[in-house]
């Protein structure tokens, strides 16, 4: 059966991000927190999948802290739609993907789910892709991704850009200290990047 | 999802008319009429879908445009395909099956009307 998901408007995106920065304001467990923004990347996105990748560039590869409880799966960044996100620096939306030829089942879908369509968004520091931010809709789902999509990703790319996410396993080891390093960026973030530039996109 | 089968009424009232579908991009069927075809609908449309779609990306490849209708002419049949829009948010096709002798002038400009109808209130 399928369904239409309809696209926020801009009072509940805007509505929407403010309420999981307040979430993940009290949140110190990197795992919870990218858990969280993977959930706001489904909303924002009317997306069934949302996944947030973590680039190890030592080992060549992109991991994710919250597929696995146990241990950390790693796609090499050499192979699919995902690697070319790796080594590249702009967003990109693939719709129908699964008829791709760059698509790879194993890298990009690994998880075998239904999927129909697919956005992916680097998050750059210092010239630098540091995660990138996957999401998919379902064959079930009518809607498909447009330009506006990426123009909705990048509101909150300042903010994830922000976060230390690589270090999770540390932080559950010393939640204090990191909490507190995280709380700082967190604040910093909100009062002067974040919130203006999504004030200045509803304004 | 406020669609139904009563929009496909008014294509089913041409003559020559013997089915008709409208599906998602990807062939999923969300509405269809099959009463006057003897062979499975949900078959024959992901299979001409298929088609349709490589005419999407040969089209837009050879620097065509997007591909907005298609025409197939059988021995026996017409077989129409129409695109609500590949870059739109939603992106349905239309499917709809003729005798060869029908009014398929008429059929193709029912289906540019269903599509949107179906498009708004899907949305």
């Amino acid at each position: 059966m399928v369904s239409f998901k309809k696209q926020l408007t801009a009072k509940e995106k805007s509505d929407a991000i403010l309420s999981s920065i307040k979430t993940l304001n009290n949140e110190s467990n990197n795992k919870n927190i990218i858990h969280i923004i993977e959930e706001l990347v489904k909303a924002l996105l009317t997306a069934s999948y949302a996944r947030l990748w973590i680039l190890n560039k030592d080992k060549s590869v992109l991991y994710s802290k919250t597929i696995d409880e146990l241990e950390d799966i790693e796609i090499p960044i050499y192979q699919g739609l995902l690697g070319k996100m790796a080594r590249s620096s702009e967003p990109f939306f693939i719709n129908d993907v699964t008829n791709s030829q760059d698509y790879i089942k194993s890298s990009d879908n690994f998880e075998e789910n239904s999927i129909k369509d697919m956005i992916l968004m680097p998050i750059i520091k210092e010239t630098n892709v540091i995660y990138v931010v996957q999401a998919m809709t379902s064959t079930s789902d009518i809607q498909q991704f447009t330009n506006s999509d990426i123009q909705t990703f990048k509101m909150i790319t300042p903010y994830i850009q922000s976060l230390d996410l690589s270090s999770a396993q540390k932080i559950e080891e010393d939640i204090k200290i990191n909490h507190n390093n995280d709380k700082s960026i967190l604040e910093e973030t909100i009062n002067d990047t974040l919130l203006s530039k999504v004030f200045a996109l509803f304004k | 999802m406020i669609i139904d089968e009563s929009l496909l009424e008014d294509l089913s009232r041409i003559n020559g008319y013997r089915a008709s579908a409208i599906t998602t991009n990807t062939g999923e069927v969300i509405i269809s009429d099959t009463q006057k075809l003897k062979t499975d609908l949900t078959e024959v449309t992901a299979t001409f879908n298929d088609i349709f779609k490589n005419a999407h990306v040969v089209s837009k490849s050879i620097g065509l445009g997007q591909a907005e209708l298609m025409e197939i002419h059988t021995d026996g049949a017409v077989a129409l395909m129409v695109c609500s829009g590949e870059d739109a948010r939603i992106h349905l096709h239309g499917f709809a099956i003729f005798t060869k002798d029908g009014n398929i002038t008429l059929a193709k400009l029912m289906l540019n009307k269903i599509l949107p109808k179906a498009v708004n209130a899907l949305s």
